[in-house]
């Protein structure tokens, strides 16, 4: 089975659209520092909606390929979509692009869902921005509504719910792909958030049990349900008293009848009637 | 002359010459196929001209894309005019990859035993339970490649909307558009022309919200096409995304059209061959007031190049896949609980 963390992390499987839906008390930003760390061949761009820029160079690593813009200037007087912003990036760029919108639930604040749906489909759409390979969304289900995150969900090819637990430092984690044959492959997994902003992963659920050949189990009965070849050899030598009578040549009967003076023979077909 | 479209005779579809159409002995309607045979059994022939169908899908399916490109490609074959509306995708996108039609050769008889039985040799006769859904037609409507795609240049009568020159998103421009298709097209029953064709109209992704419904909302839009599509030839497929939708106007949605069909996909772990339930919510009814819904749970079963619909079965279940601790109290119903045999 696909492990959707790691392509979502390493960036391995294409997946035009991330949606990473998470609340206050369970922050996905997390999942933001990871993808940044492991896109060295990309441009990064963030679009930072939430914090001033100079909050998330500290939270973000510092690496020479990421590039922040300030999105809460233009929010406050909002002179340039979202739109706008991403074909600025692209106009610059010459290599690939893997954009984070951190979050875009402030940017539905102050503009309208039908919009900001229109937006998101224009920038993810391949025709439009070729050199952009990937955007990151957060948007947090405790600020935007229920039913406009599921329109969100239905047009994202990979979709990871944030969730709390009962410990602030443990997170669950629920991913969703879609492959592109219409199936969908869905993770859940359980980590700790450490200080230095890693995901430490906890296996306490099963681990997937690994299919073994289709052989029938030895100890489910008391008695012996498994054959041997050589067993296998002499059942098929044993004959049966009803496999003489499969035979072909074997089956197959007939009525003698030697009629009596009694008899009184109809000439007619008694069965004239019936449609055989 | 105005014809009733929803009581036909066979005689009265053979003056008007409509390729690709056939006649519900008895439901006297003209029905148009949807691409898939497997479908049309189950939909009882096919879609009765002048209806709208509606599918459902919930979540992350793309069994409705199918369907709808599918209910294209067999219109294009049989040379029936179309309009591609859709406003999240460009129209244009879903005409470029288009099935393309195939012989079909599957329908020969299986029968080839696959071993002799020596110990259940009575079962031999037994036929091979067979899913695919009676009455399936051989004659009517055409098998498709999702592999192979109709090259571009063999596509003809296609429209988009919204294309180049109208850009509107919303739901009353819509409506003009194909009230204007029906009215000069010669599609509506009210205006005679010579030789009559079959409209089909696919309309995408319908309650997404890229729609400007400020001067028509959804209800209102499918009891007007509902009015416009009764009194022509033409027949409706839309698509929408159940889980996006309330309750509330999923139902009015729901009673405005004449078909519905609601797709939910399996998970991947619970039935390996089949990627979908397909339930039947609605079935087109007209001429009667009784309403009977079938009963049999359909699934969708898509291959590479190949999307039908089967009755739903359960595959034998051989292990189940339990952790070796429950193997020990989970023992044949046969077998005593101490290891000893006492009979």
């Amino acid at each position: 089975m696909m492990n959707v963390y790691d392509s979502v992390v390493r960036g391995t499987q294409a997946s035009r659209l991330i949606l990473i839906e998470d609340s206050f008390l369970a922050k996905g930003q997390f999942l933001l520092h990871l993808i940044s760390a492991n896109r060295k061949s990309h441009d990064i761009h963030v679009l930072c909606y939430e914090n001033l820029v100079s909050k998330y160079q500290t939270l973000f690593p510092s690496l020479s390929n990421i590039q922040y813009h300030d999105c809460m200037i233009n929010i406050s007087s909002l002179n340039l979509s979202m739109y706008e912003t991403v074909s600025c990036i692209v106009e610059k760029s010459t290599r690939k692009i893997v954009i984070l919108i951190d979050s875009l639930s402030m940017y539905l604040l102050l503009t309208g869902f039908r919009k900001v749906y229109k937006e998101l489909l224009d920038i993810t759409s391949s025709d439009k921005f070729p050199k952009v390979v990937q955007f990151v969304v957060v948007v947090h289900k405790d600020v935007t509504e229920v039913n406009q995150i599921e329109h969100l969900k239905n047009i994202c090819k990979t979709h990871v719910n944030v969730q709390s637990t009962n410990n602030p430092l443990f997170l669950n984690l629920i991913l969703e792909h879609k492959r592109s044959n219409g199936k969908c492959v869905v993770q859940k997994l359980k980590g700790e958030l450490k200080s230095d902003s890693t995901f430490k992963l906890i296996n306490d659920l099963p681990p997937i049990k690994i299919e073994e050949d289709k052989g029938i189990p030895t100890n489910l009965a008391s008695f012996k349900l498994d054959l041997q070849d050589s067993e296998k050899k002499a059942k098929d030598e044993l004959i049966l008293p009803y496999t003489l009578v499969q035979i072909p040549s074997n089956t197959g009967g007939m009525i003698h009848y030697v009629p009596d003076e009694a008899d009184d023979w109809d000439e007619e077909d008694p069965d004239d009637d019936l449609e055989i | 002359m105005s014809l009733n479209l929803q009581s036909h005779t066979i005689s009265q579809r053979k003056s008007l010459k409509l390729k690709g159409t056939k006649t519900s002995v008895t439901k006297n309607q003209i029905l148009i196929s949807t691409g898939i045979v497997s479908l049309d059994a189950v939909l009882d022939g096919g879609i009765p001209i002048g209806s709208v169908a509606l599918v459902e899908e919930e979540n992350h399916g793309r069994n409705a894309e199918l369907i709808t490109k599918h209910f294209i490609a067999e219109g294009v074959v049989c040379d029936h005019s179309i309009l591609i509306a859709d406003v999240e995708k460009k129209p244009e996108a879903i005409a470029n990859d288009l099935p393309k039609s195939i012989q079909e050769e599957s329908f020969q008889p299986t029968d080839i035993i696959a071993e002799d039985f020596k110990i259940a040799w009575r079962y031999s006769q037994n036929p091979i339970y067979d899913s695919k859904p009676h009455h399936t037609s051989i004659s009517f409507g055409h098998t498709f490649d999702m592999s192979a795609k109709i090259p571009v240049d063999e596509l003809k009568n296609l429209r988009y909307w919204p294309d180049e020159k109208s850009q509107g998103t919303s739901y009353s421009e819509l409506l003009e558009q194909i009230n204007t298709i029906i009215t000069k097209g010669g599609f509506s029953t009210k205006i005679p022309v010579e030789q009559r064709r079959v409209l089909r109209i696919t309309i995408s992704n319908l309650y997404s919200p890229i729609w400007d419904s400020n001067d028509m909302n959804v209800v209102t839009f499918l009891y007007k096409l509902r009015i416009l599509v009764r009194s022509s030839y033409a027949t409706c497929l839309l698509t929408c995304r159940a889980h996006t939708i309330d309750d509330v106007v999923k139902c009015r949605m729901e009673h405005f059209v004449d078909t519905v069909l609601i797709l939910k996909p399996m998970e991947l772990s619970s039935c390996a061959d089949y990627n979908g339930k397909l339930i039947i919510g609605k079935l087109a009814s007209f001429n009667t007031f009784l309403y009977e819904p079938l009963s049999v749970d359909w699934a969708t079963k898509l291959t590479r190049k190949k999307l039908c619909i089967e009755k739903l079965h359960l595959p034998p279940c051989l292990n189940d896949g339990d952790d070796n601790e429950n193997v020990h109290t989970k023992q044949l119903s046969c077998a005593s609980t101490t290891s000893v045999l006492n009979f």
